[in-house]
């Protein structure tokens, strides 16, 4: 058992899952009549993509389920063929009792369209013993050849109702209380992704099993990168220079992804010390900078544009 | 010239890259009909022909060079070549053909690249072309149907012991300083490297440092300098426009070299803000390009990035602006091992908790906290002890 509660606290079975529930329905209904076809997850972080797609492997091949099932990312730094090359290694060999192999690749959208394309030619490959689950966050991405062949989910953020009988039931297994105000502040810092539900909570348990509003807070605020405030009140006073170092730092050193840097911008706007009207011109230029990067731009420059945005309004 | 007199004549006396070398022995060794040529890329001076003539030295094959910027219509293409792959050796062994400077046929000659490409198709032998630039749009079809090997620019190293050797072959005393500091100016060109030694060594009984400090500048930094002066000071477009004629850089490492500075010559927020608008856009541009192959967009990489960023000041900044190397290259360069680590370990953490990379990278001080308070948790992870520290450093 390993102490991380996104693991510990995982459903093992699809009927355990939390949310989700038509989709769920449908993936039983696949288990119970042995038959899967390709399937494309799309949703943001932590509504369910990954624990899904394990629960159905374990629904559906019971002990066999870890030699059955690979678990691969596609966003893998060596490249496209250090994946095909896995899931061919993979797919060679036949499914012990049963008919094919689950190969469940995250984050397909972070292939680019030549890649997806070569994919899609691996999965007509080994389709005779092999069924694919994609998981991304924006179907949008992943070209048509692929959707097409997929039976395609849209997982939705939480419901509120779903999200808090959970942490009452964590709360039970983990042995903490939490005020209904505490619950009501984990759910405006978490945004309805459930990985971070779990996160925070974890965190905020390790100081108290009495949980309060300001735990969370304080928690939540130390749990995101704090770099991005501090990148941000630089750029605002004037330091634009360090700020831009402090940002590639980020990104290169510590490897963050530019799209989570940007959704993490935006959380941070409605934070900083400008008129609200100067709010609303940033998320249009927020708006404008991460569809860029979803076309190829890349995300340190267009970010560092939007700071320099930022610096500008102060004069 | 001391550069054709101290030509390396087998692999053997070749300076540094082992693996290309090694690499292009067992293609010529093995190259049957129908097999790819190579495309041998890399800066000027790195020492391209250099290599295929001790390549075709080692094997003893006939060495039949052409140069393609020479070789201007596809008439004359079709005479030099085509007779070339086709005929057997006149002295009866194998050939080896060298197609030189690939990337310096002219733009307008499309013909002539389409050409080449079915000449060299269809060879009965082996054939090599080298280009400065592997991605130069002209070439793409070239590019499309070789084996690409590329050649990266020498290490300081391998010239100063090829710059001693010389000198010693030539008789000439020398100061260790002096000749490491021909070898350092030279960026990775073994061919200016030797030129330069020529010309400072010529002649004397010993090799000085002041020698030395005559030497002309040959650095090619000297032209992004000049050009990065032209678009922070002028306020004229067609300046600016200029700019980025002759530049040796390509469009990426252009535009991080004024993303660089932009910001040290700019000031004034407002003028950063519309610098940084136009180099956006220009980077925009860049990845449209890269995704869709559409090159003949790439000409507004270059008008945002030099009249774009120029026209975005009010006024000139007076004084000097001391201009830096883009810092992301530099740090791209110093982090690759502790990039790799940060790879490594949050992938094995993923492995185990079902999370992506990205995702443990994104929840990296989560962990760090967890791995602080619970002393199993590292193994149950399976990390190791300097693992579980790199990850509580955050």
């Amino acid at each position: 058992m390993i102490d991380v509660w996104t693991e510990k606290h995982r459903p093992d079975t699809l009927d355990k899952v939390v949310g989700q529930d038509e989709i769920t329905e449908r993936l039983q209904a696949f288990v119970e009549e042995e038959s899967i076809p390709h399937m494309l997850f799309s949703g943001p972080p932590g509504t369910g993509k990954t624990t899904c797609a394990v629960a159905l492997a374990k629904d559906l091949y019971g002990d066999e389920w870890k030699q059955n099932f690979m678990e691969t990312n596609a966003s893998e730094e060596r490249g496209i063929d250090v994946v095909r090359d896995k899931i061919k290694d993979f797919a060679r060999t036949k499914a012990i009792n049963a008919d094919y192999k689950i190969i469940f690749l995250d984050e397909a959208d972070s292939l680019t369209s030549d890649a997806q394309q070569a994919l899609r030619r691996t999965m007509e490959q080994f389709s005779d013993n092999c069924r694919f689950i994609m998981s991304c966050n924006y179907s949008s991405k992943i070209i048509d050849p692929i959707q097409s062949r997929c039976a395609v989910f849209r997982f939705n953020r939480l419901e509120e109702e779903d999200v808090k009988g959970y942490i009452q039931r964590l709360g039970h297994a983990e042995d903490f209380t939490i005020s209904e105000d505490s619950v009501e502040a984990v759910m405006r810092v978490s945004d309805g992704d459930l990985r971070r539900v779990t996160n925070v909570l974890q965190t905020a348990a390790i100081s108290t099993d009495e949980i309060e509003e300001e735990d969370v807070y304080s928690v939540s605020a130390s749990l995101k990168p704090e770099e991005i405030t501090e990148i941000l009140e630089k750029t605002l006073s004037n330091n634009f220079i360090e700020a831009r170092d402090q940002l590639s730092d980020l990104m290169i050193e510590r490897g963050l992804d530019g799209q989570d840097i940007v959704s993490s911008i935006h959380r941070e706007v409605y934070n900083l010390d400008i008129t609200d009207q100067q709010k609303l011109e940033l998320i249009e230029a927020l708006g404008e900078f991460e569809f860029r990067i979803t076309e190829g731009a890349s995300a340190d420059v267009q970010i560092e544009a939007l700071m320099a945005k930022i610096a500008a309004l102060k004069d | 010239m001391w550069v054709k007199k101290y030509r390396p004549e087998t692999l053997k006396d070749y300076r540094g890259a082992s693996n290309e070398k090694k690499e292009l022995k067992e293609w010529a060794e093995n190259w049957e009909k129908g097999d790819k040529p190579v495309l041998l890329h890399g800066q000027a001076g790195t020492g391209k022909t250099s290599l295929v003539e001790a390549l075709a030295n080692d094997l003893d094959l006939e060495l039949v060079e052409t140069n393609a910027s020479d070789v201007r219509t596809k008439n004359a293409l079709k005479d030099e070549l085509k007779e070339a792959t086709r005929q057997a050796s006149f002295f009866g062994g194998n050939k080896l053909i060298l197609v030189d400077e690939v990337d310096g046929m002219s733009g307008s000659d499309r013909g002539g690249v389409s050409e080449l490409k079915n000449i060299i198709s269809e060879s009965r032998f082996p054939v090599v072309m080298t280009a400065n630039d592997a991605y130069d749009q002209k070439i793409r079809p070239l590019r499309n149907i070789s084996r690409q090997v590329k050649l990266d620019s020498v290490h300081t190293n391998s010239i100063n012991a090829h710059l001693k050797s010389i000198l010693e072959q030539e008789g000439i005393d020398y100061d260790e300083g002096a000749v490491k500091r021909v070898a350092r100016r030279a960026g990775g060109q073994m061919r200016s490297a030797i030129n330069d030694l020529e010309s400072v060594a010529l002649g004397r009984e010993k090799l000085e440092k002041q020698d030395v400090e005559q030497l002309d500048q040959r650095d090619s930094r000297q032209d992004i300098f000049d050009a990065l002066k032209i678009i922070f000071k002028t306020t004229d477009a067609g300046n600016a426009r200029r700019a980025s004629d002759n530049l040796d850089e390509d469009a990426e490492t252009f535009m991080q070299w004024v993303r660089e500075n932009i910001p040290r010559e700019y000031e004034r927020p407002v003028d950063n803000e519309k610098a940084y608008y136009w180099l956006s856009k220009a980077d925009l541009f860049n990845g449209r390009i890269r995704r869709r192959m559409s090159w003949s967009l790439m000409k507004y990489i270059y008008e945002f990035s030099t009249v774009g960023v120029a026209l975005s000041k009010d006024e000139k900044y007076s004084g000097w602006t001391k201009y830096q190397y883009p810092s992301k290259i530099k740090k791209m360069g110093q982090t690759h091992a502790s990039r790799k680590r940060m790879e490594e370990i949050t992938s094995k953490i993923g492995k185990k908790l079902h999370l992506s990379p990205r995702d443990v990278k994104n929840d990296l001080p989560f962990y760090s906290h967890l791995l602080q308070h619970n002393e199993a948790l590292s193994q149950q992870l399976e990390l190791e002890e300097d693992e579980t520290d790199f990850v509580r450093k955050f």
